[in-house]
């Protein structure tokens, strides 16, 4: 693992950012919005193109992921999405993945936070598109989507079970058991009538009952275990990859200017002045909420972080460095120059106190409430956020600009994000 | 481009440079600039100018005074955008390569459109000099 050097230009970086406060951006759109109530006149050749940044044609058709070979598999993607309905994945029998990533919800549960076996610490997000980021949990703990899938299995507060009772159950069902063989690799494959081994409930991370069952347990069947597990992760992370996220009228406008098509009512005016805005250095939204799914998929401190849950990315660095199942783990199936995102991480952690995941904003609107602590029910509720950063002197400096916007800019930015909406295809949990 | 910054800097971005007139090479987005002090002269050339879709696959190269590749002990890589105080989303390295003076540039990534600042910290024998870039994505 890299570990990176000193942070020489840090000063110079912070420095003129306080004696600049307040002065124009450099290198965005410099074209003063039209004034209220005017309609756009069209775009200029920047603005074209930042508006294409966003179209849903941009992202990759399929998502990669190097260390899961399981993507993209048909009988993987099956077996996911089985386990992803599953609610005997839980110690009460009830909850199952789905529980919080409600697929008629775009994949969240409309709660402030996650409510499973009981109340979690953070806003559950959505996963529509999640298999095309790098960064998974809003302090990005995770580096890979099954690798996050695998963390909830074992959260007291989510499903409750420990890591042998999850392989044993998987190893022991008529149903999941020939279909985790078939997906093995041969130095793992089980034997055609070997029994599973009864496990007692262990762990490495839990309680101190079930982490010295862990430690109790001979080598080779920590392998075995764990193989098995990160196995269920992968086929998981296989049917969530399969989640593109659906087609909404901004892709629709963005895609008819491309081919210079009429683009009349596709957006209305105030949803064009909304676009123009979030595009624009007035409000400079998509300095963050760039690309594809609208999220530059790194950590900002917005202000948001506050105590009990105040130090963000800076807990998550060494728990994803030193993950058993990260991206240069034994069970990745990636090679070394595959990880470069875990590899060259940013690592510092007095500049990324504070700072969250910049969610993604399609089907925004679908998926209040909002931030990493759910505390804003609603859009409008996020933009006051930001409209009052950097007012208040006692407030500690963040990475978000100083951005102002009168009452009538706030509705159109809003009315463009509701524009992102988009209906979620309905999703059975059999296959 | 402020002087404290960088006595010098060239742009040659998008150039077709040429293999001795017999084929085209890809075109390269490169600065170069000396040194703080006056003692190196460092070319930052890379195959794509920066953006925000993925690592920028980037080399330098460094000469002394006298044109002559350098070899310093250490080089330190870092970055930020001045008007939002943030640096760089990533740690990124320079490693060295085969030939003299030249150094490949590992894990460099930029996380939104606007001005940037990158620098190199030359570490040599108990001194330091930096060379810094300014560009906008």
């Amino acid at each position: 693992m890299h570990m990176p050097g000193n942070r020489f230009i840090l000063a110079l970086v912070v420095l003129p950012a306080l004696l600049l406060a307040g002065q124009p951006g450099i290198g965005r759109a410099q074209e003063t919005p039209p004034a209220q109530g005017q309609e756009p006149k069209g775009w200029n050749p920047a603005e074209q193109a930042l508006i294409q940044s966003l179209s849903l044609s941009r992202l990759p058709p399929e998502p990669t992921d190097p260390s899961n070979h399981l993507l993209g598999h048909p009988e993987a993607e099956a077996l996911g999405q089985k386990l992803f309905f599953d609610p005997r994945l839980s110690r009460n029998q009830h909850i199952s993945c789905a529980s919080c990533h409600q697929p008629e919800r775009a994949f969240t549960d409309g709660l402030t936070v996650a409510q499973g076996l009981g109340t979690g610490l953070r806003n559950t997000p959505s996963l529509s598109g999640a298999a095309w980021q790098h960064w998974f949990f809003w302090d990005g703990r995770k580096d890979s989507l099954w690798s996050q899938a695998l963390a909830p299995l074992e959260t007291p507060e989510e499903h409750g079970l420990t890591r042998t009772e999850i392989v044993s159950f998987l190893l022991q069902d008529p149903d999941y058991r020939p279909a985790l063989k078939r997906l093995a690799d041969d130095a793992h494959r089980l034997g055609t009538d070997l029994p599973f081994p009864a496990l007692p409930a262990a762990m490495p991370g839990g309680t101190v009952e079930q982490i010295r069952h862990w430690k109790a347990l001979d080598t080779d069947l920590h392998q075995q275990v764990d193989y098995y597990f990160a196995l269920t992760g992968k086929a998981i992370a296989a049917f969530v990859s399969t989640l593109r996220p659906p087609h909404s009228r901004v892709d629709t406008y963005a895609e008819a200017l491309a081919k210079d098509q009429p683009s009349d009512g596709i957006l209305s005016d105030t949803e064009l002045q909304g676009l123009r805005l979030f595009i624009g250095p007035k409000a400079q939204c998509i300095n963050c909420h760039s690309g594809p799914l609208l999220t530059n998929q790194d950590f900002h401190n917005i202000g948001t972080g506050l105590p009990p849950d105040a130090e963000g990315r800076a807990a998550a660095l060494n728990r994803v460095r030193f993950d058993r199942f990260n991206c240069l783990g034994a069970f990745s199936d990636a090679g070394a120059d595959d990880c470069r995102e875990l590899q060259y991480m940013r690592q510092d952690r007095a500049h990324l106190r504070g700072s969250f995941k910049t969610p993604g904003l399609r089907n925004v609107s679908n998926t209040a409430p909002y931030f990493h602590h759910g505390q804003a029910a609603t859009l409008e509720a996020v933009l006051a956020h930001y409209l009052q950063l950097g007012k208040h002197p006692d407030v500690p400096p963040t990475h978000a600009p100083d951005i102002d916007l009168t009452d009538t800019e706030t509705a159109q930015l809003i009315a463009f994000l509701k524009a992102l909406a988009a209906d979620t295809p309905a999703l059975d949990p059999t296959p | 481009m402020t002087p404290r910054h960088l006595v010098s800097m060239t742009l040659l971005a998008g150039i077709l440079l040429t293999d001795g007139g017999a084929q085209a090479a890809p075109p390269r987005w490169e600065l170069s600039g000396t040194s703080d002090q006056g003692h190196y002269q460092l070319t930052l050339s890379c195959r794509t100018p920066p953006g925000t879709d993925g690592f920028q696959d980037c080399q330098i190269r460094i000469q002394d005074q006298d044109g002559t590749p350098a070899s310093p002990d250490n080089i330190l890589v870092d970055g930020g955008m001045p008007m939002h105080g943030h640096g760089l989303p990533t740690s990124p390295v320079a490693e060295k390569t085969d030939q003299a003076g030249q150094y490949r540039i590992e894990g460099l990534r930029y996380n939104m459109p606007g001005a940037w600042v990158l620098g190199f910290l030359i570490q040599h024998q108990k001194q330091q000099e930096k060379v810094l870039f300014e560009f906008v994505i």
